[in-house]
């Protein structure tokens, strides 16, 4: 059966469309994918790469001794919004981020965790330890200063366009080359085959990840006309329809009092909610009478399994009008946090962030795959020769940035052991180490001549260097695989899958793909 | 296969195209939505909050309809019509 397809015209004008905005978009989408799909464990990694997280949840953890420690330090001013990240199972470390009291009432951000046995404090603006943080911060273009998020959102935007268009070109073959995807017949038709297959397979997950990245990157672009034309520029009014909570107002000058410990209040959420998890908190005026907390919980199960619930710290009295209860959400209360869920795979357990990362490899091999279309039709006579050369170059360079990615997450899980702990100013010295890996990686990858042989060469490096992964792990800090299998399962699980992805990388690249020697460079006059 | 040149246009008309492509429809679509939202006031809430994914959706739709519709002057009359619309709307 054979659906509608566009006219003439417009299937050659929107075929064009989807060429120029997939090539412009490709490699920085590819990061984007790439990079995103190893942030999704960016916690379950915090173990692994953070030696001192490495132990167990403190049971009675006393909150305010540490929160007095920190206060000695920074002089926090309580009065402002503090956020607290409660220590769990992937990290035990207690994290604050906080507003520190200024002179000039000027605004300064802190941010610190202080470890559950001793109560020492790490400030986090120079932490000790990045490998989750640094690859989190990539897959939205951090690194890149001002304009790196909304870059990062622009792509995701035209990475929508070039769906729909891509869909809407398909559409005539949509049911009849759906169960296409033979390796038989000619070999150059092995891209378009698997770029239209695996484009329609992972439809729901592409648009998904193309409209929440782009809320997440372009959020600013959405809220000017909403805020300026509809509440006269005051931008808190729709902050309040997402978190009514931050519209309370307490007294600065308030009374001290003895409140409730913020463990026992946790406690009243823990009672209500059994089976869910507490996140983070959000408390204003701390120490004095009208001292509020939010407690944001979840169970990571469904969709619209998260709640928040905010009371009194003096008496933990809760308040129902800012209090949003799990599983019974509005449909206004429910926009927001499911986009962020399904956004950062926070449902469905450790299967569903699987399903995540693979259907993002996919995504990431779909957008190859487009690029090896865009050359391959174009490697023809009715190119002149320059105009061959220069595809050649921009295929040659787009495959290098990509695919030395993944040699380059493996250097930086190295580095993170490598890297002395003690050493000052480490976490910079792991980042240079990281991204001049990968441009050098990229610069070697230029001059290996064929795609395949390019391909091939970075997967053997990568698996090599993957190998070395939990060795070094091991030898670091001792903690070997076959110890942590019981007692810190996830450094388990990242040693587990270097060690996979290194063995299985190894006997592909060097039993499994055959490579081409002589160059893919276009011949003048063949 | 890449598309036949033959149905591509001009260095203006591109220019034009993608200027109304990226410019005119977000904006066409942001007066849209704010628009339907003063229509639902008092209760635009659910107006204002959805808009963090149809703003993007409407956007991209309006985006493909510029390059769907053959003159680029007839893309831009259709934008403004829709923003003049909307801007009625929102301030009267």
């Amino acid at each position: 059966m054979k659906l509608k397809g566009l006219g003439d015209k417009s299937y050659n004008i929107l075929f064009h469309t989807h060429t120029v905005a997939g090539i412009l978009i490709s490699f920085a989408l590819f990061v984007i994918f790439f990079a995103g799909a190893f942030s999704l464990f960016r916690y379950e990694i915090i173990q692994w790469e953070n030696p001192e997280a490495r132990q167990a949840i403190n049971s009675d953890y006393n909150y305010e001794k540490a929160l007095a420690k920190l206060d000695s330090i920074y002089t926090i001013d309580w009065h402002d919004n503090a956020a607290l990240i409660v220590p769990n199972e992937k990290n035990p470390l207690f994290t604050l981020y906080a507003n520190q009291k200024t002179e000039d009432h000027s605004f300064h951000r802190i941010s610190a965790y202080i470890t559950p046995d001793t109560y020492r404090v790490q400030d986090l603006s120079h932490p000790h330890t990045t490998v989750g943080d640094t690859i989190y911060y990539l897959h939205y273009f951090e690194q890149i200063p001002i304009v790196g998020l909304y870059l990062s959102g622009l792509v995701s935007l035209f990475f929508f366009f070039a769906i729909v268009n891509g869909l809407l070109i398909h559409w005539r073959n949509l049911l009849t080359k759906f169960f296409a995807f033979f390796t038989e017949g000619k070999r150059k038709n092995i891209w378009t085959n698997a770029h239209t297959v695996l484009g329609v397979l992972g439809l729901p997950f592409q648009v998904m990840y193309a409209i929440t990245g782009a809320f997440f990157g372009l959020l600013t672009l959405i809220l000017i006309p909403t805020v300026f034309l509809l509440y006269n520029g005051d931008v808190s009014k729709v902050y309040n329809k997402v978190s009514p909570e931050d519209s309370i107002v307490v007294d600065e000058n308030a009374p001290e009092s003895r409140n409730l410990s913020i463990s026992e209040l946790a406690r009243q959420v823990q009672e209500a909610y059994p089976h869910h998890q507490i996140r983070y908190a959000d408390m204003k005026n701390y120490g004095k009478e009208d001292a509020v907390i939010t407690f944001h919980f979840d169970d990571f199960g469904g969709l619209m399994s998260t709640g928040k619930m905010t009371m009194y710290m003096r008496d933990g009295r809760l308040l129902p009008e800012y209090s949003v209860l799990p599983n019974a959400k509005s449909y206004s209360e429910s926009i927001i946090p499911v986009m962020v869920k399904l956004h950062f795979a926070d449902f469905g357990g450790m299967t569903m962030k699987v399903i995540y990362f693979v259907l993002s490899l996919i995504t990431s091999f779909m957008i190859i795959s487009g690029v090896m279309i865009w050359r391959s039709a174009r490697d023809n006579k009715r190119y002149t020769y320059k105009q061959r050369l220069f595809h050649h170059r921009v295929t040659m360079a787009y495959l290098a940035i990509c695919l030395s990615m993944f040699p380059a997450f493996a250097v930086i899980f190295l580095a993170n052991k490598l890297v002395p702990i003690e050493m000052v100013d480490r976490v910079g010295l792991v980042n240079a180490i990281f991204f001049l890996s990968w441009l050098v990686l990229i610069i070697v990858g230029l001059f290996w001549k064929s795609y395949s042989k390019l391909n091939r060469n970075y997967l053997l490096i990568g698996g090599a260097i993957s190998l070395m992964v939990p060795v070094a792990n091991g030898m670091v800090t001792g903690d070997w695989m076959w110890t942590t299998w019981r007692t810190l399962p996830f450094v388990a699980y990242v040693d587990l899958f270097w060690l996979i992805v290194g063995v299985c990388t190894l006997y592909i690249s060097l039993k499994v793909l055959k490579v081409k020697t002589a160059s893919d460079k276009p011949i003048l006059n063949p | 296969m890449p598309a036949k040149k033959e149905y591509l246009s001009g260095p203006w008309k591109r220019f034009s195209k993608l200027m109304a492509a990226i410019v005119g429809a977000y904006m066409t679509a942001m007066l849209f939505h704010v628009a339907l939202a003063k229509l639902a006031m008092p209760n635009e809430t659910p107006v204002v909050l959805s808009g963090s994914y149809t703003g993007f959706v409407v956007w991209v739709g309006l985006m493909i309809l510029v390059y769907f519709i053959k003159k680029a002057w007839h893309a831009w009359l259709l934008l403004l019509g829709i923003s003049l619309f909307s801007g009625s709307i929102i301030f009267f």
